[in-house]
């Protein structure tokens, strides 16, 4: 048989072995800080990544029992009953959260408060049973300038009854970084975790390309307003439209500004923020949305490694200087 | 040399009907499968480029709560939940929407498999 004719019968033979390899995966979905968790883990053994995925939820569990505000033994809730009057000894990752939000705090000058959990209550905006506060009732609850709280590290106390510790702004971050710790302590070098709509990734996709995130638009839920790509970043929204309850034709969302305890009207209508860690994107998210386009971009400017997305009430997007490592793609309706 | 050329032909013939087969399950909508779950349990895998017909699938949480879920050819959504907040009802229909919808007082999730064919791996929200 000549050369030319063998080639007939060895190409097609060849060609069976190209084909599109699917990246080994699990994905895993719970319920869990008032929201759902998902997580999806690449990597070859199948054994290495259920035990992966069984060691983040286990963690991601042990914190809601230390952070949540509505489980009535967590150690927050034990806390709030208890820190008025005299020092309560905290856990080391009730510690670590509360020490990140006075950090953050004092960053945005105030506009991220994590002493405001009695404010929240009063607004109960989320639960079935929504309602606008009139302004004596918010008044006591309101930081006036001297400290609501001490704390050395280990101990906190509570300088007044009107002080409860809410961790909305922040837990969530908090938890999303374990999380992906745990992954990779077990292992994993690629994972993508949503946490009640914030995102957290490690490493890059299996194929070594980013992950591509859409940024929703805040003024459909359906649309979207762009969309960027990370490698080992996190990416957290803090929007109006996320948690509201409208009243006489009026929405009220559920980000407060510490400032008069009623939803902010800072001029935007979404802040997104990138950075390495998902608790600074999620205290940042907060505290920027409250500031508003300006003080907020300035603040964003002012920080390492970190970028932010601002949206306004009018439509009007902004970016940060260094956006554009991000390959920032808007998308127009 | 007719023999040699028959032969080539057949094997061209199945090798371009080999290949075209590939790239036709390749290109399969692999982002059109909604996944259903309530209290952590996948309780339906549906196809949604297989829907012919709209239907509707009935839920209960087992303490009475119900939610009904309406399946429709290429999407899927929340026609009716009697939970407190009824915020799941309010949720744009998937995949269109790109956003898991959920019922947490139901402990219902519905979600795409897939990320969109748009080319996103997640959206923030």
């Amino acid at each position: 048989m000549r050369k030319s004719s063998a080639l007939v019968f060895v190409l097609p033979l060849l060609l069976c072995g190209c084909r599109q390899d699917v990246p080994a995966s699990d994905k895993r979905t719970a319920e869990m800080m008032g929201t759902f968790v998902s997580v999806t883990v690449y990597h070859a053994d199948a054994a290495q990544r259920q035990d992966a995925l069984d060691a983040a939820f286990a963690r991601a569990e042990a914190l809601e029992q230390v952070l949540s505000p509505t489980i009535g033994d967590s150690e927050l809730c034990r806390l709030n009953a208890a820190a008025c009057g005299q020092p309560v000894t905290v856990s080391a990752d009730l510690a670590a959260v509360l020490d990140a939000a006075l950090f953050y705090q004092a960053q945005s000058g105030g506009a991220l408060d994590c002493t405001l959990g009695g404010l929240i209550d009063l607004w109960c905006i989320g639960t079935d049973h929504p309602r606008v506060p009139a302004p004596a009732e918010i008044a006591p609850f309101l930081p006036d300038g001297s400290p609501r709280i001490q704390w050395d590290g280990r101990q906190v106390e509570f300088a007044e009854d009107s002080v409860q510790l809410h961790f909305g702004a922040v837990a969530k971050g908090y938890i999303a970084d374990e999380m992906k710790k745990t992954l990779a302590d077990c292992g994993m070098e690629s994972a993508l975790i949503v946490l009640g709509g914030n995102v957290h990734t490690l490493g890059t996709k299996p194929d070594g390309s980013p992950w591509e995130i859409a940024v929703t638009n805040p003024f459909t839920e359906v649309a979207i307003a762009g969309s960027l790509r990370v490698s080992g970043e996190s990416v957290v929204t803090s929007g109006d439209y996320e948690r509201y309850f409208e009243e006489n034709g009026v929405r009220y969302h559920h980000i407060l500004d510490p400032a008069d305890g009623f939803p902010a009207d800072s001029g935007l209508a979404s802040a997104t923020i990138i950075a390495d860690s998902s608790l600074a994107c999620d205290a940042l998210s907060t505290a920027v949305f409250v500031l508003g386009p300006e003080a907020g971009m300035t603040l964003i400017e002012s920080l390492p490694d970190t970028e932010c997305i601002l949206i306004e009430t009018d439509g009007t997007l902004r970016l940060s200087s260094g956006m554009g490592a991000y390959d920032f793609a808007e998308v127009t309706p | 040399m007719k023999r040699t050329l028959l032969l080539a032909g057949i094997t061209a013939l199945l090798l371009i009907g080999g290949v075209a087969g590939c790239i036709f399950v390749m290109q399969k909508d692999r982002g059109a499968v909604a996944v259903i779950t309530q209290n952590g349990t996948t309780l339906h895998r549906i196809d949604l480029s297989d829907v012919q017909e709209s239907y509707t699938i009935t839920l209960d949480d087992g303490d009475g709560g119900e939610n009904v879920i309406l399946v429709e050819p290429g999407r899927i959504s929340m026609q009716h939940a009697d939970c407190p907040d009824g915020l799941c009802m309010k949720m744009p229909p998937l995949p269109e929407g790109g956003l898991p919808i959920v019922c947490l007082p139901h402990h219902v999730i519905i979600e795409m498999e897939e990320a969109a064919s748009d080319g996103w791996d997640a959206q923030v929200y």
